[in-house]
């Protein structure tokens, strides 16, 4: 089936299978591999992206079901070669280890803080609940969405 | 220097590319022409292959070709590394696809390589195999007994080891004579380590040369291609270059060599085109190692003023269908030795039954044997408490090696000695970080209110920066290796530096901490220090990163280089400024005359005359290039004390973690943020292990937490933050003072969980409950109580 | 595992008892078969093709299925084994019919024990029991469907 979708920006048209997942098509069509799989379940996170704007688990999409979407993946966070907030975030704060999960956890982080520009330490944590990190124990992530949501004028 | 780059925290020099998704992980590798590869598992946990029918499998389009076990009978049996406690007789390792006898649910048995992953993934459901299948046992101490399925002709009783150190006879004395003697019977349950990244591989095969370039997940790229070009192929090393690309975690479960490695590489060869698997989460839980999974009856004696007398312990240790690379070191070398703990117990012995049965592979899994010793010793010092009416801090000062006693001989490390401590120090501060006296008269007023809350330590001590190679290898700990490391530094004509290094680094930032020990030493920037690792071409020989070994092990080499580098810039920078060598000094990134400061080379510029050569002292060769090996004279032991305090509902059984405080003394710190951050997810792991994850296999071996949706990996809202300090006994065992910092966390944490617990519910009776400490387990226990 | 279930049908028990035994009826009413197909020299014993969805394992299971213990028309027992989708599953069914006089229904139960193996036990085991009750409710409800209205006893 063919679908257009625009991608970071850019308006792309493809081909696509009716039963590709969203995340295959970002990673194995256009090659934007920052977007993660962690799981066969739906239950990690990693493969989170914006579409219009809200976080969505990639893997539990169609690609034929973006058609006429606007998507956004960890490639396309950073506005002209500057960091977004919440990438500086879990660099200054060390909320990552091996990265795995960041892409997912910085892109769920950003939706989280557009409907909660104030949040307190306990907001994170059930607003994050829906990714999961094995190496930080959640700790530095949580102080890398608070440190980005002060810059951000939360 | 005014600012030191060693201790501080700076920002990691890896994130830039992680944060922003330019990372490429193994996954994320696509080579032109690759085909990709799909594994078919045995649904049954014991069976005999009569047959297999792939004809259908491989008449799908897209197919290129469909394999079984008995296509690679010329590929031997992976090899067994760490051959303790007498096990050679008895080792069974898997084959690259199994060809007759499937002993576990997961195993591979055939693959089909195609166009796509969907189609590898569609043809696999073709394939028609025929079982006979056998009956299966899951349980290490149930498959010793008689009566039980065998799984393996050579291991009588499904014993493949029987280890133990210690002193049998003075330890049954002093247990017959000991005023207080207390029994338990403890499960440290089965984890599943669940990195976020699942393994994979990709091989290209070359024909002109005959050369493979292998990519995978491992924590040992070194390692592997040894053993997968000595023992699996039989073909000289220099045919093989392994790279590792970035690595998502690993926490043990990516150091072996698994069957999928070289079945992907063999595979290359017969496609004739570059082959890719990649591993499902699903495939993940059953095909991966698994950790922990002991059985222990313990016997603890004590003087009733709370002095420990004795401690014996006898443990099935689950192994699993079949062997993983170092499974056998795991429960004995790394769990037995240890079982001294932070204390002076004057009588020990331990017995190790390591069992096979139809479950899934267990080795190394963060902490790898140390945490199940910590939490036998930690539990059995609080049995001990709670019986006598002690205090836990108390008994825990009354029985602590008390500093002045190091190095400390516990007479169960064969030979080896604790190199520092000081635990009262430790604990000290943790008790002052946490209050406690103020916590015990809330904990009294909660309960006059019917609350329960609960305080829980763990004074800990592990072993790190494994080994001397002469103590761990054959014929010492059965360890069929050395375990030192290696580093190259190169200043290069421009003054910037490169390391190459046989560690690894999948989280750990070791391109951020090798930088700052490089940039301390010779006075450059952070930023103009590159570190190589991962890939065996161009990198110097290494074991891997594993143990908390690769600060220990790992960077000291690179400081050794690096002085073998200053003592030749110091030379040249002498025949620079006309002065003897012996007169010069190398400070601050600069050689100068001693008291004379300002007429000084920098290292940029006798990096710049050394490389260009035109103007040196007689006999040196020119560039500033230098590689050392590091074997460690011993183990480094870093130590602390963890305390948990929690709150149980005990209409519910719902266990709330109210404060988490941990003290832990690594030696010397190179990068507080990072050694943190390894404290922070260590305990989450710990924490996790007592409440919520266990792998649960049903009495026919098939597996019941096979995905995330039952495996209780912790979640954001689930942890608190965590209060972490410190304090700083620098290691004597090497030249940079460090211990090791990547498994404290694991380490600690879980028995400091289980004692809260336990303390909560001391008023009603509450002496034990098995892990996970699920609500249902608490609720139960207290109407037992 | 061990299942139980109750259905009602409004029919006597020998219509009920019949169009136990149709295996017509039988193959239209199991989820996701078309067709059951006797095997030869064993009786009583078909085997049939299925597509089910079963959690994150859907796809195409064969199996074959025996009647035996037939005591017509109150008693008999189905055993059913099939593989698909690197999983085994096994079980057998005690089937029971009881005529209410009094409400004019003839009351079926039955008792089943099953295993199930692979990546089914792995992943779907949480959601086996419901879906067997799922299954199972659909099943009799589309074999009660075929019972014809002339035979219904309300």
């Amino acid at each position: 089936m063919k679908i257009s979708v625009k991608i970071n920006g850019k308006t792309v048209e493809r081909d696509v299978d009716p039963r590709m997942l969203l995340v295959h098509f970002l990673r194995d069509e256009l090659g934007l591999t920052g977007t993660k799989v962690g799981c066969d379940t739906s239950q990690c996170g990693s493969c989170t992206v914006h579409l219009n704007g809200e976080a969505l688990k990639s893997c539990t999409f169609f690609a034929v079901q973006a058609d006429g979407a606007e998507i956004t993946t960890i490639e396309g966070l950073a506005a002209n070669g500057s960091l977004h907030p919440m990438q500086e975030g879990f660099w200054e704060k060390h909320g990552l280890q091996c990265g795995y999960c960041t892409p997912g956890m910085i892109m769920a982080s950003v939706a989280f803080l557009k409907k909660h520009a104030h949040p307190t330490e306990e907001d994170i944590r059930h607003g994050l609940e829906g990714n999961l990190c094995r190496c930080t124990g959640y700790h530095n992530i949580v102080a890398a969405v608070k440190a980005a949501s002060e810059k951000m004028g939360g | 220097m005014a600012s030191r780059v060693f201790g501080a925290s700076i920002k990691r020099k890896e994130d830039p590319r992680l944060i922003t998704g330019e990372a490429k992980y193994l996954d994320d590798l696509q080579l032109p022409g690759m085909a990709h590869a799909a594994i078919l598992r045995s649904p049954h946990a014991h069976a005999r292959i009569k047959s297999i029918d792939t004809s259908a499998a491989a008449a799908v389009p897209g197919v290129l070709g469909v394999f079984t076990g008995k296509d690679f009978m010329d590929v031997n049996p992976l090899p067994c590394a760490w051959q303790a406690g007498g096990v050679e007789n008895h080792v069974n390792t898997p084959r690259v696809l199994e060809p007759e006898k499937v002993t576990f649910t997961g195993a591979g048995v055939a693959v089909v390589v195609a166009e796509s992953r969907y189609i590898a993934e569609d043809a696999l459901q073709l394939i028609k195999v025929n079982y006979e299948v056998l009956p299966a046992v899951v349980d290490a101490q149930k498959a010793t007994q008689s009566g039980a399925p065998q799984i393996h002709d050579n291991a009588p009783n499904n014993v493949c080891m029987e280890w133990s150190c210690g002193d049998k006879a003075g330890t049954d004395k002093a247990l017959g004579e000991a005023e207080v003697v207390i029994k338990e019977r403890v499960v440290n349950q089965r984890l599943i380590p669940t990195p976020m990244e699942t393994r994979g591989c990709i091989a290209q095969y070359l024909p002109a040369t005959d050369e493979y370039t292998v990519w995978m997940t491992s924590q040992a790229p070194h390692v592997m291609r040894l053993l997968m070009t000595a023992f699996v192929f039989g073909i000289p090393e220099t045919k093989m270059r392994v790279i590792s690309p970035q690595v998502g975690g690993g926490f043990g479960a990516k150091i072996f060599l698994y069957p999928e490695y070289c079945l992907v590489t063999a595979l290359s060869k017969k496609i004739g085109r570059p082959v890719k698997w990649a591993e499902t989460r699903s495939e993940n839980y059953v095909a991966t190692t698994h950790g922990r999974d002991h059985i222990t009856e313990l016997e603890v004696g004590a003087k009733r003023d709370g002095t420990i007398t004795a401690l014996r312990v006898n443990t099935y240790a689950n192994l699993g269908g079949i062997l993983s690379t170092i499974a056998p070191g795991i429960p004995t070398t790394l769990y037995g030795r240890l079982l001294s703990g932070a204390y002076k117990i004057p009588n020990i012995y331990c017995h190790v039954w390591g069992v096979y049965t139809n479950t899934g592979m267990v080795d190394a899994y963060r902490g790898a044997g140390r945490p199940e010793a910590t939490f036998v010793v930690e539990r059995a010092v609080d049995m001990v408490a709670n019986q006598l009416s002690m205090d836990p801090a108390e008994i825990r000062r009354k029985n602590f090696i008390p500093s002045s006693a190091f190095p400390y001989d516990p007479k169960i490390l064969n030979g080896l000695k604790y190199d520092s401590g000081d635990y009262d120090k430790a604990l000290g501060k943790a008790l002052e970080m946490v209050g406690y006296q103020d916590f015990r008269k809330a904990q009294a007023d909660a309960r006059q209110q019917g609350r329960y809350l609960g305080i829980g330590f763990s004074s800990y001590i592990e072993m790190c920066g494994v080994a001397p190679s002469a103590w761990i290898g054959l014929p010492g700990e059965g360890w069929g290796a050395g375990l030192w490391e290696s580093a190259n530094v190169r200043v290069h004509l421009t003054g910037k530096v490169v390391v190459t290094s046989g560690s690894q680094s999948h989280g750990q930032g070791h391109e951020t901490t090798t930088a700052q020990i490089v940039a301390e030493e010779l006075g450059v920037p952070v930023e103009d220090v590159i570190v190589q690792h991962s890939d065996t071409l161009g990198t110097p020989f290494g074991y891997g990163t594993y143990g908390s070994r690769s600060a220990s092990v790992g960077q000291v080499a690179v400081f050794n280089s690096l002085q073998k580098i200053k003592e030749k810039a110091k030379k040249l920078g002498a025949h620079l400024l006309e002065a003897a060598v012996e007169d010069v000094v190398f400070e601050n990134g600069k050689v100068h005359v001693k008291g004379s400061p300002d007429k000084a080379k920098t290292i940029q510029e006798l990096a710049g005359a050394a490389a260009l050569g035109y103007s040196l002292p007689a006999g040196m060769e020119p560039f500033l290039d230098d590689t050392a090996y590091y074997d460690p004279p011993n183990c480094t032991f870093p130590f602390g004390t963890h305390i948990c305090i929690v709150e149980v509902d005990a209409g519910t059984g719902q266990i709330d973690i109210k404060r988490y405080v941990a003290v832990d003394d690594v030696g010397k710190v190179i990068n507080p943020m990072i050694v943190d951050g390894q404290v922070h997810g260590g305990i989450a792991q710990g924490v996790a292990q007592a409440l919520w994850e266990g792998a649960v296999y049903d009495e026919n071996g098939q597996l019941l937490t096979g995905s995330l949706m039952d495996y209780a990996l912790p979640r954001a809202d689930l942890l608190p933050s965590f209060e972490v300090g410190r304090t700083e006994t620098p290691s004597p065992t090497n030249p940079l003072g460090v211990k090791g910092a990547g498994e404290t966390g694991t380490i600690a944490a879980t028995p400091a969980v289980v004692n809260a617990v336990l303390d909560a519910l001391k008023p009603l009776g509450v002496l034990h409950i098995d892990m996970p400490m699920t609500p249902a387990r608490v609720w139960q226990a207290i109407q037992k109580g | 595992m061990k299942f139980t279930g109750v259905f009602t049908f409004n029919a006597d028990q020998q219509t009920v008892w019949e169009i136990l035994m149709d295996t017509k009826a039988i193959a239209q009413a199991l989820p996701g078969v078309e067709e059951l197909i006797p095997v030869a020299d064993e009786p009583d014993t078909w085997r049939a093709d299925a597509k089910l969805g079963i959690a994150a394992i859907s796809g195409t299971y064969s199996g074959r299925i025996r009647m035996s213990e037939q005591q017509p028309p109150d008693k008999y027992r189905l055993t059913v084994s099939g593989e698909g989708q690197q999983s085994i599953i096994n079980g057998t069914t005690l089937i029971h019919l009881r005529y209410d006089e009094e409400q004019k229904k003839t009351i079926l139960t039955w008792e089943a024990e099953a295993s199930v193996s692979g990546k089914l036990a792995s992943i779907g085991q949480r959601v086996i029991s419901p879906a067997v009750k799922m299954m199972s409710g659909q099943f009799f409800k589309a074999l009660d469907k075929q019972i014809p209205s002339e035979k219904r006893t309300s």
